[in-house]
């Protein structure tokens, strides 16, 4: 029982809550003034000194050396949109079975997102133990499930916001406010990328559509441009990849040649001047992305047991189509990995196409009809794709992230068969370099409610996969608008009981 | 002060000043010691920003629509399904045509050629933009349909305001793209792309010159 005299989910504000909230505001007005007057701006608010990386302008891709040596050299996230149920898939709760249709103690009258709680609700998928490890995982994935030896599950994840858009902003910017960079555009923005034809940082659309906050999931923020995500999927290739209907290919080279001699003349005037030195060599990187991506994206020559693997084969049903179009994301994830893209997004889920939880995870109402569609579509891809590049030594190298915005309740809504949303307490998983392969780190309350053992917020989540990168969260900084701006803000500790 | 603070006192000392009037044109003298121009002996070559790169694109093309105020337009499709979904938009016409500060600013949706030019999102003050140069900038200007558009409304004015011959087509693409005449070199070698490949290849590389999207 709760015996605050408070209601369960009072909003009570905090200190550092408000200031994050009001930072366009007064609040960073404020706190500006005053360290300009004291001439603290120089240092970020950790009290370390910043290690902003030197761009050079003509190649902002240029591989850039890490501030320790890395566990891991690229980055493969994998984003569940429309926040995936821990209860569901991998957060087994052996009391919310043997609660099954009372009430979660101590909420009476919760309101949650959408409204007032039903009853505690056990997870219509059985849960069986997987792997040597015999962890408990549900059979809405199995395929993942029988991977769990390899898998690191983080089960006390802790968010900040119950909504949609921020939680995804949340998670791949670390702000809950649109217009900060996101993880990959920090993980460029540091590192660079060792293949100079291909783009640095790809995102990969689901092929129902983009996520609900869009391009804000991959943006650059007030980074450069240079470091925003590239977007183009199986389904939709690089927009401007190749000219317009109408122009030869013969017309094409010949006014290309003609613009880079007419660009170089030019350049002479200005000697050494690098701006446009960087926007002769942009064209030139530009021709050989014309070359490289249709390559890269040309699944045609994937092996038939490939393709099987990922169950990119099998079409014909709503389930087998909708998994066939994300397994095709998923080989093509594995090609831009193995060609040594630095940081991959994959998306399963998009905005809500077609109604609330329809075309992604957000199960509120219908959620045993609503995951019985997407647990199938993404459980033997995301599976296969994890063997594949285990199989292919790529593990060794790749951090692979599995992620979603928040988690969802243990009963369901009042009047309706789905959850409602949980920041308070989800699951996400790691696997690959340099993390403990077969761990469950950290623990939910009895009914996997709240996060009560090891909590690992969002910050320090991306802490540690900073940490893995061979960075430090509180150095890699950029300075915007008066602050030396980082990725993790002013919190984040590295959860090292995750690092192998 | 002693002029009585005028304001237009101030503006002419400046805009008369030896400092304010002397050419950008980089001096031998001055490049052997300060080549990066850290002393801002001249001002550096800048690119326009991405609405000045569109709006400059219209005006060449001679297809502007210099309407000032009004409502916005879209350079988004719009689709309003359960929610709304917003879809780079591929045919441009005459309501396309206006200046980019009518463009209706979708939050989270940048523009899909010209966004690419740092063009900030909308949801965060940004008081200064980044000036950064990517390879999808590149792509989006030498490969959009828009610009393939427009080179080829470029290339129908040349036709009308210039005549049928090549070598006025010529001088008259550079006159209205970088305001001056081209070079012996560059006007046989532009003349022998028309020759070969029409006047609207020329147009395309024109909007993509680096002298087109620097300033000076």
């Amino acid at each position: 029982m709760n015996p605050s005299p408070l209601p369960a989910h009072h909003p009570l504000l905090n200190r550092r809550r408000f200031l994050g909230d009001a930072a366009c505001g007064l609040g960073a007005i404020a706190l500006t003034h005053l360290l300009g007057r004291q001439g603290l701006l120089a240092a970020s608010v950790s009290g370390k000194e910043p290690l902003r990386p030197v761009i050079p302008p003509g190649q902002p891709y240029a591989p850039r050396a890490p501030h320790f040596p890395p566990r891991a050299k690229n980055v493969l996230v994998i984003f569940c949109s429309g926040a995936c149920s821990q209860l569901d898939t991998f957060d087994y709760k052996p009391e919310l079975i043997r609660h099954h249709g009372k009430p979660l103690p101590g909420a009476e009258g919760l309101i949650t997102f959408q409204g007032e709680q039903g009853a505690l609700t056990r997870s219509p998928w059985e849960f069986r133990p997987r792997g040597q490890s015999g962890k408990m995982i549900s059979d809405l994935v199995p395929h993942l499930g029988a991977l769990a030896d390899d898998l690191c599950f983080i089960h006390s994840m802790q968010g900040k916001t119950n909504t949609h858009g921020p939680g995804e902003n949340f998670m791949s910017t670390g702000f809950t406010r649109d217009g900060f960079p996101s993880l990959g555009a920090w993980v460029t923005y540091a590192l660079g990328t060792e293949d100079q034809s291909l783009p640095a940082y790809v995102a990969l659309p689901d092929p129902r559509g983009k996520p609900q906050n869009s391009v804000n999931n991959w943006a650059p923020g007030f980074l450069p441009a240079a470091f925003q995500g590239t977007e183009f999927n199986a389904t939709n290739p690089l927009r401007h990849l190749t000219p317009p209907p109408g122009i030869s290919a013969r017309t094409d080279v010949a006014t290309r040649d003609f613009l880079q001699g007419l660009n170089a003349r030019h350049a002479e005037r200005f000697p050494g001047d690098t701006e446009l030195a960087a926007r002769i060599a942009s064209y030139e990187l530009a021709a050989r992305m014309q070359l490289a991506v249709p390559g890269v994206a040309d699944l045609s020559t994937e092996p038939p047991h490939i393709i099987k693997l990922y169950g990119a084969d099998e079409g014909g049903s709503k389930v087998k189509d909708l998994r066939a179009a994300y397994a095709r994301n998923c080989i093509l994830a594995r090609r831009l990995i193995e060609q040594g893209v630095r940081f991959v997004q994959l998306f399963n889920g998009a905005y809500q196409t077609g109604g609330e939880g329809v075309s992604n995870w957000d199960g509120h109402k219908d959620l045993f009809n609503q995951y019985s569609v997407h647990g199938p579509v993404m459980d033997q891809p995301t599976a296969a794709l994890l063997l594949d590049l285990k199989q292919r030594g790529l593990l060794r190298d790749t951090l692979v992230v599995w992620c979603t915005e928040f988690g969802r309740m243990p009963t369901f809504q009042k009047g309706a068969q789905g959850r409602d949303h949980n920041p308070d307490g989800f699951t996400c998983w790691l696997a690959g370099a340099g993390v403990k392969a077969g761990l469950s780190y950290g623990a939910t309350d009895d009914f996997g409610h709240r996060a009560v053992e090891d909590i690992v917020t969002v910050h320090d989540f991306h802490a540690t996969l900073l940490h893995l990168l061979g960075l430090d969260h509180e150095r890699l900084t950029y300075y915007h608008n008066g602050l030396e701006r980082r990725l993790t803000d002013v919190e984040g500790h590295v959860v090292t009981g995750v690092l192998a | 002060m002693p002029a009585g603070w005028s304001i237009k006192h101030l503006h002419r000392l400046i805009l008369t000043s030896a400092t304010w009037r002397q050419s950008s044109a980089p001096r031998p003298e001055a490049l052997a010691v300060d080549a990066g121009c850290r002393w801002l002996w001249r001002f550096p070559p800048r690119r326009l920003e991405a609405e000045a790169i569109r709006d400059s694109v219209l005006a060449v093309s001679g297809t502007i629509d210099p309407t000032p105020g009004g409502p916005g337009f879209f350079l988004h499709r719009v689709e309003r399904e359960n929610v709304y979904h917003y879809h780079p938009l591929e045919d441009f016409g005459p309501a396309e045509a206006r200046r980019m500060v009518y463009a209706v600013k979708i939050r989270l949706e940048p523009d899909g050629i010209f966004g690419a030019f740092d063009c900030p999102d909308g949801s965060l003050a940004i008081p200064r933009r980044n000036v950064s140069t990517t390879p999808l900038q590149a792509l989006n200007l030498f490969n959009s349909r828009f610009m393939a558009d427009q080179a080829v409304h470029l290339a129908a004015r040349l036709a009308r305001e210039a005549g049928p011959t090549a070598d006025a087509q010529v001088r008259r693409a550079w006159q209205l793209a970088i305001h001056r005449a081209p070079e012996p070199a560059e006007a046989r070698e532009a003349a022998a792309l028309v020759a070969a490949e029409g006047l609207p290849a020329l147009a395309r590389a024109l909007l993509n010159a680096n002298e087109f999207l620097f300033i000076p």
